[in-house]
């Protein structure tokens, strides 16, 4: 083997050796510090998310959820339909109401020209028959 | 039985190489000192010279793993540190076989320069 040969033989060997010392130098630095002990730091987004990745309160979260989509357009919708039914029954008393009156007014208008017909007819005698109509007033005073 | 014991090696391998990957991540955004990485050395039977000698090596290493490129680097690393083969390396980085290679020979050059250098 030449010198040159056994030199290049002896560095070959020499940077195994360094890649060695490199190999195990990284896991040593890295087993210990995988040791070490550590703090973690946690928001408070942390702490809400794990509360919630409680399957029990998950579940009445969602059914709470799930109650209160339906439940509250449900009910909405019901005390509208409630109002509508008052107010339509409102309306309906009233034009009930102001028919009363009208016919009320109606009726009495009908006795008022019957009891006016009457006095005309009562009072007023035709121009011919004036003469007996004054002797029989005259005959009632005497 | 040697199947058994290389599905043994590969999933001690596959458990430190998980390990080490939380301290890849815990170290990413760290500068890493050079000086400091090369106190870690695992003490086993060798003499305080070797020792030494082990420390200035890994120090070279380290100066030179700074110096690469990041892809050269991450293909180093993951060919020495991790002992991964060429294509799992090709494999993992999405590089073809061909690529890594280039990369690691021109890795290995400059470290074979350095420590070349200071004999």
């Amino acid at each position: 083997m030449s010198f040159e040969e056994k030199n290049r033989l002896n560095e070959d060997e020499q940077i195994e050796l360094a890649l060695r010392s490199f190999r195990d130098s990284v896991h040593a630095w890295s087993e210990q510090e995988f040791s070490k002990a550590r703090t973690i730091r946690r928001s408070r987004w942390d702490a809400f998310w794990r509360v919630l990745a409680n399957p029990v309160l998950g579940w009445t979260l969602a059914s709470a959820l799930v109650v209160t989509s339906v439940g509250v357009p449900v009910t909405v919708h019901h005390q509208r339909e409630l109002v509508a039914a008052r107010n339509a029954q409102m309306l309906r008393q009233q034009l009930l109401e102001k028919q009363a009156a009208q016919q009320e007014a109606v009726a009495m208008s009908d006795d008022e020209l019957l009891s006016h017909v009457d006095s005309d007819v009562a009072q007023a005698a035709p121009d011919a028959m004036e003469p007996l109509a004054s002797l029989m007033s005259d005959s009632s005073s005497q | 039985m040697t199947w058994l014991l290389r599905i043994a090696i590969n999933l001690q391998k596959d458990h430190w190489r998980s390990r080490r990957m939380q301290f890849w991540k815990l170290t990413s955004n760290n500068a890493v000192d050079a000086e400091d990485a090369s106190h870690w050395l695992p003490s086993g039977e060798s003499s305080p010279e070797q020792q030494a000698l082990a420390k200035d090596q890994v120090r070279v290493v380290w100066k030179v793993v700074k110096g690469l490129s990041e892809r050269q680097r991450t293909v180093f690393m993951l060919r020495h540190v991790e002992e991964m083969e060429i294509h799992e390396i090709a494999k993992t980085i999405g590089l073809s076989e061909g690529t890594v290679k280039a990369h690691l020979s021109r890795a290995m050059v400059r470290v074979r320069a350095e420590l070349g250098g200071r004999r």
